[in-house]
């Protein structure tokens, strides 16, 4: 006769010990152990069995060795499906056990069956707005490059501002009158100092051998005929 | 003047000194428009999140970088003309400059810390958009898939991501795929080489490996393009700027 493969899915609860194996071995022994506990009611409340028989087929089809393909089973791999046998999802974050049993066709009763499998437990599904992404801490690079740069800019700004207050304030007889194009300085000629006369305008030009004052005038105060030019 | 030749000894030094900066400014603008134009096209998940000012940064870069450039030729002109005025306008606009190419450094470095710094936030973001609608959704989903086939990978920090939360993914496509097939090595006439065993988790017919490592290291390299680069060339434009102020005093 042909036997029939199922896999029988047990749930527990908590302790991870399956209690609910004993539900299953309660009702091993008896007829029709494929309508006992149909996968929709399975998990429905608290009341229900707990386990469900998932059909795999008939023995035939699983010959040895294996053939490629057919070496795992998934669980699940139906969703939520709503016939008694079918192989649907497990509850979500439950830890679970299962065996093969063979099954005789003619009356559904357990003929065969092998040891339960250890716990597995599934993922708990957890919302994705639990995760954290605030904050990621800094990294150290983060703050060398800001801690540099801001301190460097301060310190470019002081510098600037002292150097532009030091121009302003500080060195009023050092400035220069920028006349483009006009005589930068006019000398009269002076009767009691017979020396040639040298016209400092001309300072720029390239010198004449006559030409002997090598002081450029570098400040021009107060055009003044009672004060003469303060430097010569 | 008195100190003629330490002048003209200050002016040269200027001078070359501007050349360099020219040629530094200029990098930078060019190295600044490589990240705006982002070649791995990773926009999308600094985009979708607003955490995207590593890009401004960039683009802050390519004005300041061209402008260094510029700033540092009138640079080199102002000080062969020996001009007070000129070398005081080449100062303070180098400073409008300066600061505005400071900024730009800040706020890339510590945007990439907001984006990459865990993989929190990238696989937040991947868990509520991949696969969902709208603009953002489709954004992120084109994205990723290129990523999960270009690198070779699955999720953030691995496949297990996928099963781990629940995500707008598994509300769409159910528990059947427990992530998307992208995930799956494929063929080379883009077929997936097996689809059972790719649902089931077998790690030779898919990726294992999490792309979280390859997005942070795209943004960190962007990253330092222009918050490292625009520092090193800040700490030589700082020492130019001394430079040039202490000329401005002996002019």
């Amino acid at each position: 006769m042909a036997l029939l493969f199922y896999v029988v899915l047990c749930l527990s609860v908590w302790t991870g010990l399956c209690q609910r194996v004993s539900n299953f071995d309660a009702d091993k022994n008896k007829t029709y152990i494929d309508t006992l506990s149909p996968y929709p009611t399975a998990f429905s409340s608290n009341t229900s069995k707990k386990y469900f028989l998932t059909k795999l087929g008939l023995q035939k089809d699983y010959p040895c060795p294996v053939v490629a393909g057919t070496d795992y089973f998934r669980v699940g791999s139906d969703g939520s499906c709503s016939t008694p046998n079918c192989n649907g999802i497990l509850p979500v974050g439950s830890t679970a056990r299962f065996r093969y049993v063979l099954i005789n066709p003619a009356n559904k009763t357990v003929v065969a069956e092998s040891l339960w499998s250890n716990n597995i437990t599934l993922y708990p599904l957890k919302d994705p707005e639990s995760i954290d992404n605030g904050f990621a801490g800094r990294s150290a690079s983060m703050i060398v490059i800001t801690s540099i740069l801001c301190s460097f800019l301060a310190l470019l700004l002081l510098l600037l501002l002292i150097m532009l207050i030091y121009v302003l304030c500080c060195r009023e007889e050092k400035q220069e009158i920028q006349v483009p194009g006009s005589v930068r300085m006019y000398d009269t000629h002076n009767l009691k100092d017979p020396s040639p006369y040298v016209n400092r305008a001309y300072e720029d030009e390239p010198q004449r051998p006559t030409a002997t004052s090598p002081i450029r005038l570098k400040s021009y105060t107060d055009y003044d005929l009672k004060k003469p030019a303060t430097e010569l | 003047m008195a100190d003629g030749k330490g002048t003209t000894c200050l002016m040269v030094i200027l001078i070359l000194g501007n050349i360099f900066g020219a040629a530094a400014g200029l990098a930078l603008c060019a190295l600044a428009i490589w990240v705006a134009v982002d070649e791995y096209k990773l926009y999308p998940i600094s985009g979708v999140s607003g955490k995207d000012d590593i890009f401004a940064g960039a683009w802050i870069a390519i004005f300041t970088g061209f402008a260094f450039f510029c700033m540092c030729v009138f640079g080199i002109l102002a000080a062969a003309m020996k001009s007070r005025a000129l070398m005081l306008t080449y100062l303070i606009l180098m400073l409008i400059i300066y600061i505005f190419e400071c900024a730009s450094c800040i706020t890339a470095v510590t945007h990439r810390d907001y984006l990459v710094g865990n993989s929190n936030l990238v696989k937040k973001q991947m868990l509520k958009y991949y696969a969902a609608d709208g603009d953002s959704g489709s954004r992120i989903t084109l994205t990723w898939n290129k990523v999960m086939k270009e690198v070779e990978c699955c999720g953030t920090d691995g496949p297990v991501d996928w099963i781990e939360y629940n995500s707008t993914f598994r509300e769409m496509y159910g528990t059947d795929y427990p992530w998307p097939t992208h995930c799956c090595k494929r063929k080379n006439n883009y077929e997936v080489v097996n689809v059972e065993a790719c649902k089931n988790g077998q790690n030779t017919t898919m990726f294992t490996k999490g792309c979280f490592n390859h997005i942070e290291s795209v943004f960190s390299r962007y990253t330092w393009a222009i918050s490292w680069y625009g520092f090193a060339v800040l700490m030589f434009m700082f020492w130019l700027l001394i430079l040039a102020m202490v000329y401005y005093l002996i002019l």
